[in-house]
């Protein structure tokens, strides 16, 4: 079907209206240095649907009753509008409500709460009229709130802390990444510091808080370490944290991970990790580490890969600040045993973002599942000799993605685990597919010591970059020259943007899937299914599985949203806490309503506490209170 | 005897008036390099780096022709003597003229406007009567020292600029904001970072610290802010004139309603080096001289952008735009635009008199001139007595215009007097007499 708007013009406003009282509406567009366009709305001429509009009048004061609330109830299902006819500045819409009831011929009932908070319900009303009430015989409404169960339940914090993040702006140090890398606390570990067998919490600083670990007491309250202060804010960002046990005492450590971006440099003290070491009564003392500062890092995992007894660890490279989007370092960090490390670097090509140890070839010996920007999850097969990739085997074609999270677990019982892996979404203007990547061209194009990423992806069918004239200027003077005019520069790809020798020298990073997915094993190989459509409303940065709706299957919750985004690209916050309910093989989304779930703001971390023989949810999202909901 | 000599002396001068004079294509040649970068919007500091390179080539030639007239490897830092052994013989004088456009061509971001004009000196040579051999042989010429030149200028940092950490306005009270109706971000806060061609070090001349901000309506601080304030407010007819002539606002934005257009005018370097070509016209200086003076106007401007530019961040001091509105009265509006860096020292105040000191040693005190550089833009012309008397009004024109305050204006006449006399000496020391 044709919508029939075909001249093309400039506009600034519209409003739609029934100029026809034919029980559609009509669109009347304002044009700059043009008449005003009128379109007939064809609907009623063309389709037998029906309509019924609203027309409400007070016998004083409010005589419009502009604020009234109509709810109408057609078998099944309700449409509710206010009146509230101000559209913009010194713009209005008619005083008329207007409802499409498609092919139903006639509504159940009609609720109007007016504006003096009374209300009224009339029955069984015909469809394709425009219905004038007049406010009468009213009785006083009063809100009604029906508390219905929900499976998370919004508590007042148990802790009361509330991140404040420092206000960084990556983009004045490296203007064309697509997000910031400096938010990435809070974080949330916990653990069991005095092994009383309550849980205890670390949460990291923040420009007002330092880092700290609170000690649960046998009341359920919090009590921190005195004196006990982990990692210097003003200096480094925690961005990752794990509790365990480091040198074999029986007793929780705490590895703390150094990530963010600043104007952190690498190589130096400010992306440093941190080793706590237990004294066995509850004390922690920071304790030495080798070198692990060439990055920014983003998750911290723990194995005895070596088998040798003692827990050793992965560390993930999400970014080198002032270098982006050159591969950062990871490490694995071999204990030899009392809590001493040695550093490995762990070649990885992409930025890292997360990574799961799971024995996947069940040869006894755990591999490494490795997410990230601009890679394909990764699994890294762990033998005597070292780990190679072997990621072809199990995955037939590499999944390129922004992936922010991943989860290796047994959802359905059958012994094998599956990969649940955290992406970008669907609700950005970044579309990518196998057919239409998005690529991330890169390298010191102006030789002037800085590297120029510059992103590109299809619109229309055809790649263009990213960035602006304006943007691309700032970053690579010699542009000016280049593209004279911005007509000139709208049409310009990569290859007129780069001379042939630029861009044979450039490197590039591809993406190829944004969605958040499921991988099941299939004859070996993972084989991807993708998350309901409310998965991909906005980034998703932590995956938690379990049996939240409590019918004996494992469920997942996602969480996650991206608000430091180049401004073009926008905030992403769709996401108030995804839950995914098992049916069958497959997930059905649970609406907010009935799971409870509001979180609000970038969630950075979360965790299931347990205090009081109660069971929590933790959320821990930048700039935000930490969020508490209690497990039914 | 009398007359016989009157008679004499006159058919000479109509024979010299035949004679085509290399002079008369410098002013156009300058002017076009202007005309270019008034299209592009290229902001105050980075004009006079453009005017400077664009000259370097020119004074590299006439100084291999006359003695009097210092190389510039002499003064400018780093700077190498070319090597033109490739070249037989060429006109120096065309080359020089040829190489400003060539220079500017390479150098500009619409540099290819040039070619435009490099196709109507070679046209106007023609008609001279020169032969196509040797206007061969001069843009063979420009086009090595242009090179020369260009390479020279990659070597200033200027490249690196877009890899330094962009500006963020000092959080806090007293410090500078972007300001209406632009709001535009702040210009070139790196620029101290570009190598000088005489000054040793971006530092080597700061200026006086600036009167203490404060709020306090019986502070040093707030008085000055009063003085514009009040100023702006019973604005003379005279003073608004002097405001307005010396607004060299390369893009002020007018709005209206949504509709945001950008007024392009020329830059406070641009309108010295006009005044410049203007004067050695007026003093019928030679070929030779007039280009040392261009090129060391340009560098002077040059030195200067990156004297005050490196205070400008020092100090990152509040517009009066900014201060008169939240502390004295919320609806004052300056009579100029304020443009998008912080305010102290005024730089229009430390190159105005920075370059008169120059003018005035080449050319002398004294000297009496009209401007008629703004006609462009719909201004009259302007009569001075002298250089230093119209850098003063330059000066004073900012606080006039409500966008600098007093001691921004003084202290920035004498950072501008120190470097003038110094790039004199430097001059003097490089064997000019």
């Amino acid at each position: 079907m044709e919508w029939g708007l075909t001249n093309p013009c400039v506009s600034n406003g519209a409003v739609y209206a029934d100029l026809d009282n034919d029980g559609d509406l009509e669109l009347v567009v304002n044009n700059i240095n043009e008449p005003a366009s009128i379109y007939q709305n064809l609907s009623r001429e063309n389709n037998a649907s029906n309509y019924l509009q609203f027309r409400l009048r007070s016998p004083k004061g409010n005589r419009n009753a502009l604020g009234a609330k109509v709810t109408i109830y057609t078998k099944g299902s309700l449409q509710y509008q206010e009146l509230m006819p101000v559209r913009g500045y010194l713009s209005s819409q008619p005083l008329t409500l207007h409802f499409g009831l498609g092919t139903y011929t006639n509504v159940d009932s009609v609720q109007i709460i007016w504006p003096d908070l009374s209300f009224e319900v009339l029955r069984n009303i015909k469809a394709n009229q425009r219905l004038v009430v007049e406010q009468k015989n009213t009785k006083p409404w009063v809100a009604s709130a029906i508390k219905k169960p929900v499976l998370f339940e919004k508590v007042k914090p148990l802790i009361t802390h509330t991140h404040q993040g420092y206000s960084e702006n990556d983009f004045k140090r490296q203007p064309l990444m697509l997000s910031m890398y400096s938010q990435s606390g809070p974080v949330l570990a916990k653990g069991d510091v005095n092994k009383d067998g309550l849980e205890d919490l670390f949460i990291s600083g923040d420009q007002s808080n330092t880092g700290k670990i609170l000690i649960q007491q046998k009341d359920g309250t919090f009590k921190g370490i005195d004196k006990l202060v982990i990692g210097d804010e003003t200096t480094s960002a925690a961005s990752a944290a794990v509790f365990f046990d480091a040198n074999g005492d029986g007793y929780d450590d705490l590895y703390v991970a150094m990530g963010g971006y600043s104007l952190f440099e690498p190589n130096t003290a400010s992306l440093q990790d941190l080793l706590y070491l237990n004294d066995g009564k509850g004390n922690l003392t920071l304790s030495a580490l080798p070198s692990v500062n060439a990055s920014s890092k983003s998750c911290v995992r723990v194995a005895d890969y070596d088998l040798d007894g003692d827990l050793d660890l992965f560390v993930g490279g999400r970014v080198i600040p002032g270098k982006y989007p050159l591969s950062p370092s990871s490490y694995l960090l071999e204990n030899k045993g009392k809590g001493e490390f040695i550093a490995h670097r762990f070649p990885i090509n992409g930025m890292v973002t997360d990574a799961q140890w799971e024995d996947l070839d069940q040869d006894g010996r755990k591999d490494l599942i490795i997410c990230g920007e601009f890679m394909p999850i990764k699994v890294f097969k762990n033998t005597p000799e070292g780990f190679t990739d072997q990621s072809s085997q199990y995955f037939s074609q590499e999944e390129n993605g922004f992936w922010s999270s991943i989860l290796v677990t047994d959802l359905d019982n059958d012994g094998v685990k599956e990969i649940i892996a955290g992406n970008l979404g669907t609700n950005s203007q970044i579309k990518v597919s196998p057919e239409q990547p998005g690529e991330l061209y890169y390298a010191d194009f102006d030789k002037n010591g800085s590297i120029d990423p510059i992103f590109c992806f299809y619109m229309q069918n055809k790649s263009y970059p990213f960035v602006s004239r304006d943007e691309l200027n700032d970053q690579i003077f010699p542009m000016r020259r280049k593209f004279i005019s911005y007509k000139d520069y709208s049409e310009a790809t990569i290859d007129r943007i780069l001379t042939p020798e630029q861009l044979s020298s450039a490197l590039k990073w591809t993406v190829t899937e944004a969605r958040s997915l499921l991988f099941r094993r299939d004859q070996g190989k993972f084989k991807k299914e993708i998350l309901p459509i409310q998965s991909q409303f906005a980034p998703i940065t932590q995956i938690l599985a379990g049996d939240f709706s409590q019918h004996h299957q494992t469920d997942l919750l996602l969480l996650g949203n991206k608000s430091f985004n180049r401004l073009k690209l926008g905030t992403m916050d769709a996401n108030y806490g995804c839950l995914l309910k098992a049916k069958g093989l497959g997930f059905e989304y649970v609406n907010q309503g009935e799971s409870g779930l509001s979180v609000d703001g970038d969630v950075k971390s979360a965790l299931q506490l347990r205090v009081n023989n109660q069971n929590y949810l933790v959320i821990g999202a930048f700039d935000q209170p930490l969020q508490f909901y209690h497990l039914k | 005897m009398k007359r016989f000599l009157l008679l004499f002396f006159s058919s000479l001068s109509i024979t010299w008036a035949q004679k085509p004079n290399p002079t008369q294509h410098l002013q156009p040649s300058v002017f076009a390099v202007t005309m270019v970068m008034i299209h592009d919007v290229v902001n105050p500091p980075a004009a006079a780096r453009f005017y400077s390179y664009c000259l370097m080539g020119a004074q590299e030639f006439v100084s291999g022709q006359d003695k009097k007239i210092p190389s510039p490897t002499l003064l400018a830092k780093n700077f190498k003597k070319p090597d033109l052994s490739s070249l037989k013989s060429y006109d120096y004088a065309m080359a020089a003229t040829y190489c400003i456009l060539e220079t500017g061509r390479l150098i500009l971001p619409s540099g290819y406007m040039l070619e435009e004009d490099e196709k109507k000196l070679v046209d106007a040579w023609k008609q001279e009567g020169k032969s196509q051999q040797l206007i061969d042989e001069a843009i063979a010429a420009a086009q090595l020292m242009a090179k020369h030149v260009i390479a020279y200028s990659t070597t200033d940092q200027y490249g690196k600029l877009s890899t330094r950490l962009r500006y963020r306005p000092i959080k806090g009270d007293g410090y500078w904001y972007p300001t209406p109706p632009g709001y535009m971000e702040a210009v070139e806060p790196h620029w101290k970072t570009i190598r000088p061609f005489m000054l040793d070090t971006c530092n080597q001349f700061a200026p006086k610290r600036p009167v203490t901000f404060s709020r306090d309506t019986t502070s040093d601080f707030y008085k000055i802010a009063y003085e514009v304030y009040k100023e702006g407010k019973d604005l003379s007819p005279e003073h608004r004139a002097i405001a307005s002539y010396w607004d060299c606002n390369p893009f002020a934005i007018n709005t209206s309603g949504h509709m945001m257009i950008g007024f392009k005018k020329i830059s406070p370097g641009g309108h010295w080096m006009n005044i410049t070509s203007i004067a050695t016209t007026q003093a019928k200086l030679s070929f030779n001289r007039s280009v040392l003076v261009l090129a060391t106007t340009a560098m002077t401007l040059h030195d200067s952008f990156i004297s005050c530019w490196d205070e400008k961040y020092r100090s990152n001091r509040i517009r009066p735009e900014t201060y008169i509105q939240q502390s004295i009265d919320k609806t004052w509006q300056p009579l100029l635009q304020t443009p998008p860096f912080p305010e102290y020292t005024s730089g229009h105040s430390v190159v105005s008199t920075a370059v008169a000191e120059v003018l005035t040693f080449f050319i002398g005190d004294d000297f009496a001139f009209t401007d008629n550089t703004e006609v462009i833009f719909d201004l009259p012309t302007r009569q001075f007595k002298s250089f230093r008397q119209a850098a003063a009004e330059a000066a004073v024109s900012r606080l006039y215009g409500g966008i600098h305050y007093r001691d921004s204006i003084e202290h920035g006449q004498e950072q501008g007097r120190n470097i003038g006399n110094y790039v004199i000496a430097r001059v003097k020391k490089a064997g000019y007499k």
